[in-house]
């Protein structure tokens, strides 16, 4: 039978953290979805159909991620589409820095000083560690208590 | 983990309703049917230009206009459509053809514009430059 483990201190104000970030990045993104696509365009990794379709989308996945973080019964899945999302972030983040693109990062909407890139790659970077940690938490954790 | 891929999953589709939603009726979103906008390669508008007066319009950004842009090209796009826009139209002759372009191949600027101005005026025929002006920066015998 489960047992319900007690969640790490830390953990749990890591996806506290994690959730308010993604919450108020995806709600700026989704307000302006035009603004997003253009950004995302402007790192030139997708194709414009498929840059289109990332920038109507991926602002509610980041809602959803959020909401799912502070869901007991979701925690785990928005813990692996924290990773998945902070993961493909830190790709399109580095890959710009190391390309040399002056472009602002869109990650909390679009305007002038928004998004700085090299700070913004180093958010994404700590954004997937902490979701690294939580999802083994959360997934392993639970395991182990099973057994 | 097979949990966590099921609640993700889950996550997934509850993330497509409201951007399908907004795809379709947010205010700001996307031109989503600019796949209309037929596009000529760089050889191909050149010869055009040779033979035919051309509207050339710029779809990027103030900076990058202003830095350079293909001669005679008028700056138009989505962030000052408004402010812009009389110069285009007052330059514009029906039946005239214009080309839109942004920066490569990927932006998506240029099917934007393409796709207002035959929308809102209408503009025809309007075409999207491939490749944008990288591509004509990089094609051997531009026309200056």
């Amino acid at each position: 039978m489960a047992t319900r483990t007690r969640e790490n201190p830390l953990i749990a104000a890591g996806r506290w953290l994690l959730a308010a970030i993604f919450a108020s990045a995806g709600a700026l993104k989704a307000w302006d979805p035009a603004a997003t696509v253009q950004s995302l365009a402007h790192y030139h990794l997708l194709p414009a159909g498929l840059a289109t379709w990332g920038g109507l989308y991926v602002p509610w996945l980041e809602l959803a991620g959020a909401a799912a973080l502070l869901t007991r019964g979701l925690r785990r899945g928005g813990w692996l589409l924290a990773t998945l999302l902070s993961a493909c972030f830190l790709v399109f983040t580095g890959s710009a820095l190391l390309r040399g693109l002056d472009i602002d990062c869109g990650c909390f909407g679009t305007g002038p000083g928004v998004g700085h890139l090299p700070a913004m790659a180093a958010l994404d970077a700590a954004m997937l560690l902490v979701s690294v940690l939580g999802l083994r938490a959360g997934i392993f954790g639970i395991r182990r208590s099973k057994s | 983990m097979h949990r966590a891929l099921r609640e993700l999953g889950l996550l997934l589709l509850l993330a497509a309703v409201p951007a399908l939603v907004a795809a379709r009726w947010h205010p700001r979103r996307p031109g989503l049917a600019t796949a209309d906008v037929p596009s000529l390669s760089v050889t191909a508008a050149q010869s055009l230009a040779a033979n035919q007066p051309v509207l050339w319009i710029d779809a990027r950004r103030e900076p990058d206009f202003a830095h350079a842009h293909i001669p005679g090209a008028l700056q138009l796009n989505e962030d000052a459509w408004e402010t812009l826009l009389p110069a285009v139209v007052a330059v514009w002759r029906p039946g005239q053809t214009v080309i839109v372009y942004c920066d490569t191949q990927s932006c998506n600027a240029s099917r934007e514009v393409a796709a207002r101005l035959q929308r809102e005026l209408p503009m025809k025929p309007v075409y999207v430059l491939e490749g944008g002006w990288a591509a004509w920066q990089r094609a051997p015998a531009r026309t200056h």
